[in-house]
């Protein structure tokens, strides 16, 4: 028995000596981020920390996973959600973190992390000088100094934020959740100017060729309401059209336009296609939702493949498939937790076209 | 049960106080020593049943029921720090997989259809007893992983006493116990009260949150806690009538992941409850009769001001247990006890409130016709809100191998089910009222020995292997829009094995107690939707592999030091295992002086926890306390003993 006994303490005292804390990844991948190639934001689930960033290469073809971590040593947050390239740095918006990594653009090395900020959701840069970042839960938008990548200032909307669209001086900025309005900031001296009312709930925002204001409200999460698609003057801020969804069942999220402007997509049971000049919405999916849970999209500015992320279960890994303009599968590579937001870094070469 | 063994039964009882013993009964009768509560105290053939020892439960008196748990059982417990919310994890299954009762009577959340098992002071409970896998059927449906039954008991023998016990400790915790026994041989009353405060405010190394690792101090996530429980029996002729009152409340902030952002305006819970008990118990010469009836009110409310989320809930439930043993001839027992438990719930995340009814009608019986074989069958009904379900049902047999040898097998089967939670039927959005009850089908194959050495040693091993198949798993999944669905979709397999070794050795001047346990669970998802994984064999995320308990008692004359390990293996955390938590083990060390003067106990000790200041993360990216330190004092007055 005192063998035994003293075995228990040995085995006991070794494992003790155990000194890992954080959640550890099987395997690193190792990438380069040159050429042509799109990002993929991969969520995570709330609370847990398993978002990251994907990289697809249009030069190798591949799918780069996890790469922040992999680079940097670190996880990058939890709830990444979206990102901009500005000169030579990457801004990653990290929601549930409260912060934004910065990046160097060719190396993917963190530089600065900008911290303090509530709920961030989107960003976008306004000049050479300042990016907007709205919030889910701050009834203000914050300004990110690009110069020293600090807080410069805030914007009091009055209510919360998510989408963002730049047009000359003017930023429009989309009061989602529970909201119905589109706020005008003047971007030379960060005041709020104007707003226009719109469907319930405007999720995304896009421009066309035309500088019109392509709105996608979805309704609200209670159903209560038909999703609507409007159309909005940017120099009047005036409703020039409005498509409403034929079932309060729509739900259409996403709104993406091409590189040319002249044609919308969204997610609405599938892929969705329609005219900048159409009449009415779409009666069929462009791309049917078959198997898939799409949940974000991207068109490539250059060659109008269509990038739709499924989310799978939302628990395990999800997929980025890549369609043609067509609508045709071209491959699927899979991607994080969550496949969401999509940004493009590409420039015209035989792969991408 | 033979004259050695109650001896030793004795001797193991009158252990000093904080002699540190997991007894794991088998077929040993001891029926003697139940006092009341026969229809869930008793053992059953083919089944086990692990009983948490009254010196141990003493020296938790001032910690949780999931400290008490992680340390003396092969339960999991998934924690969100110190005073956060702990949920169990038992043989693979989910939380809500391991039931919770009070003697006999179910108190889990009906709208979450778990316990939150740090809310539950041990030192409120005089007796915990663990039924896993199949032995749960005993007393009530829904538990696959096991039921946990708390009891709360009078001790005859106790005529007036007195006990208070502070405790002050690192992390601005103190705690403070107090107990009132007064009675004779026909009436007996306690009383407890329990109060609970710390900061939990320890430092550790945060590596994630920017390039350079710094020390941070853990944030929001004070706790308060206060109980108090009030018991009263009667005794006249062998029956016993009871009365039971039990109210705990608790005010925590829930501090957030550190790899999220910490907000002033965090989150916070507070839970309250109150629990009426009325039991009585009649003996008769061949029928027992008990009766037990309770009314549990339940309040909870979370806040996350960042958030705008303020989620107020109230539960209300009647719940009745009553039925009768008899002996039919010699050798058999039938035992028939009728359920019905009510919820009503009233929440502001629900569209409306929402009522359930639900009778249980449990049949039993027990042949036992030698002392080398018993066998044991069980049938239950389940009539949830009139609707009739698959009736439920359990058997087992054991089997002595040779003659006057402790060697036994047992072997039993059961098909269980589960009613789904209120939250899965009526949550909005999401809840989907069109749910089927979860169900399992497993067996068991158990083998024990017990062997003595002397009047002074014993030895005790065991080894159960299990395998489960849960079908109509309920989860949450994404519905059309962005909120998800409650869906019936998941079939998940688990197997393993449990094992224990306990020697207990009583001297004249020295006492010692070692246990070990260790236990391996594969858990698996078999309709995985990745359609690339075409061989899924994932460990479920969360499911420890490997889980290994060691604690060594030695007391010397008036001194005891008490060391317990646990070893946690490898957590997966992402479905298709490519991360996961490493394993860790936490020691703790207590030592203390114990006197006894002229009815007058006076016990101090000083505890050590995580000794090895091991850094370890049972949920990712919450840490746990380094190394913390604890005095407690325990003062008892005892008047005619």
């Amino acid at each position: 028995m005192s063998r035994f006994l003293i075995f228990c303490i040995i085995v006991c005292i070794t494992a003790s000596c155990t000194k890992h804390n954080d959640p550890m990844i099987d395997d690193f991948p190792v990438t380069f981020l040159t050429g042509s190639g799109v990002f993929i934001i991969n969520e995570g689930n709330f609370n847990w920390g398993n978002g990251s960033v994907s990289y697809y290469s249009y030069d190798s073809l591949k799918i780069y996973n996890d790469i922040f971590q992999s680079i940097n040593g670190r996880p990058i947050g939890d709830v990444p959600n979206s990102m901009v390239i500005d000169e030579d740095k990457i801004y990653i918006v990290i929601n549930n973190s409260g912060k934004i990594e910065v990046v160097e653009k060719s190396t993917f090395k963190s530089v600065r992390t900008i911290t303090g900020l509530k709920s961030p959701r989107n960003i976008s840069v306004v000049d050479d000088y300042k990016a907007y970042v709205t919030s889910l839960y701050s009834d203000s938008v914050t300004i990110i100094s690009l110069a020293d990548n600090t807080i410069s200032g805030f914007i009091n909307l009055r209510r919360t934020s998510e989408s963002i669209v730049i047009s000359g001086k003017k930023a429009f900025i989309s009061n989602w959740v529970g909201g119905n309005e589109i706020m005008v900031v003047n971007t030379f001296n960060d005041k709020v100017i104007d707003s226009v009312e719109v469907g319930k709930e405007p999720e995304s925002m896009v421009l066309d060729k035309n500088t019109v204001l392509w709105v996608l409200c979805n309704g609200g999460w209670a159903k209560e309401n038909y999703a609507e698609l409007v159309k909005v003057n940017v120099n009047t801020h005036e409703i020039i059209n409005t498509f409403v969804f034929p079932s309060k069942l729509d739900s259409p999220l996403c709104l993406q336009a091409d590189g040319n402007g002249d044609s919308l997509y969204y997610i609405d049971k599938g892929i969705r296609c329609m005219s900048i000049e159409a009449q009415t919405l779409p009666a069929l999916p462009l791309i049917p939702e078959s198997d898939h849970l799409f949940y974000k999209l991207g068109i490539n500015p250059l060659n109008g493949d269509i990038l739709a992320t499924d989310a799978v279960d939302y628990q395990q890994k999800g997929f980025v498939l890549i369609h043609n303009r067509h609508g045709t599968l071209k491959s699927s590579s899979q991607a994080g937790i969550i496949p969401s937001f999509i940004y493009f870094k590409v420039q015209a070469n035989p792969n991408t076209d | 049960m033979s004259k050695y063994n109650l001896i030793l039964l004795v001797a193991v009882v009158s252990l000093p106080s904080n002699g540190q013993l997991l007894k794991q009964n088998d077929t040993v009768r001891i029926e003697e020593v139940v006092i009341t509560g026969k229809q869930h105290s008793s053992l059953i053939s083919g089944f086990n049943k692990i009983v948490i020892d009254s010196g141990v439960m003493m020296k938790y008196s001032h910690e949780s029921l999931a400290s008490l748990l992680s340390d003396y059982s092969p339960v999991f417990f998934k924690s969100y720090g110190p005073g956060g919310i702990s949920t169990p994890s038992f043989r693979g299954t989910g939380a809500t997989h391991t039931q919770i009762t009070w003697n006999g009577i179910n108190i889990n959340h009906p709208m979450l259809g778990q316990s939150d098992f740090s809310l539950i002071p041990a030192g409120m409970i005089d007796n915990v007893e663990i039924f896993p896998g199949n032995s749960a059927m005993e007393i009530n449906s829904g538990g696959f992983g096991g039921i946990i039954n708390l009891s709360n008991e009078p001790d005859w023998n106790n005529r007036t006493s007195f006990a208070f016990s502070p405790e002050i400790g690192s992390f601005g915790r103190w705690s403070g116990y107090a107990r009132i026994k007064i009675g004779n041989d026909s009436f007996q009353t306690v009383t407890k009260l329990y109060l609970h405060s710390a900061d939990n405010d320890f430092r550790f190394l945060d590596e994630i949150s920017t390039a350079e690792p710094s020390w941070v101090t853990r944030k929001n996530s004070e706790v308060k806690q206060k109980g108090f429980l009030q018991e009263f029996y009667l005794k006249k002729s062998g029956n016993v009538a009871s009365v039971r009152l039990w109210y705990q409340s608790a005010s925590r902030n829930l501090p957030a992941p550190i790899i999220a952002r910490q907000t002033s305006e965090g989150e916070k819970q507070a839970d309250e409850s109150f629990r009426i008990m009325l039991n009585f118990n009649k003996s008769g010469r061949r029928t027992d009769y008990f009766l037990t009836s309770a009314g549990i009110f339940s309040k909870l409310s979370y806040s996350n001001q960042g958030a705008s989320i303020e989620s107020d809930n109230i539960a209300r439930s009647v719940l009745f247990r009553g039925g009768l043993e008899t002996m039919l001839g010699e050798f058999t027992k039938v035992r028939l006890i009728l359920n019905d438990d009510l919820h009503l719930i009233e929440s502001n995340n629900y569209q409306a409130n929402a009522a359930r009814n639900t009778v249980f009608l449990t049949l039993s019986a027990e042949r036992n016709v030698s002392d080398r074989f018993g066998t044991f069958i069980l049938v239950r009904e389940i009539i949830d809100n009139k609707n009739l379900l698959l009736p439920d049902f359990s058997s087992g047999f054991d089997f002595r191998l040779f003659p006057g040898k402790n060697y036994f097998l047992k072997a039993n089967v059961a098909r269980n089910s589960k009613i789904p939670a209120m939250n899965d039927m009526h949550w909005y959005p999401g809840g989907n009222p069109d749910l089927k009850n979860e169900y399992s089908l497993s067996c068991e194959l158990i083998f024990s020995t017990d062997h003595k050495f002397g009047e002074s040693l014993k030895l005790r091993q065991d080894i159960t292997f299990f395998g489960t198949s849960i079908r109509n798993m309920i989860q949450w999944q994404p519905g059309e829009y962005t909120y998800w669905i409650a869906k019936n979709i998941r079939s998940v397999n688990t197997s393993g094995l449990e094992a224990s070794a306990n020697a207990v050795y009583t001297g004249s001047i020295l006492n010692l107690a070692l246990n070990v346990n260790y236990s391996y669970t594969k858990a698996v998802e078999l309709n995985s939707q990745n359609s690339e994984n075409e061989k899924n064999t994932f460990q479920l995320i969360y499911v420890p592999g490997n889980l290994a308990k060691t604690s060594l008692r030695i007391g010397f004359r008036k001194y005891y030091v008490t060391f317990v390990t646990n070893f946690t293996g490898r957590r997966y955390i992402a479905v298709d295992n490519s991360e996961y938590l490493p394993g860790y083990a936490v020691s703790d060390i207590v030592s203390g002086i114990r006197m006894n003067r002229s009815n007058t106990i006076f016990d101090m000790s000083f505890s050590i926890e995580n000794l090895l200041n091991a850094e370890y993360q049972t949920i990712a990216y919450y840490p746990q306390p380094g190394r913390s330190f604890l005095i407690r004092l325990m003062l008892q007055f005892n008047k005619g003993v």
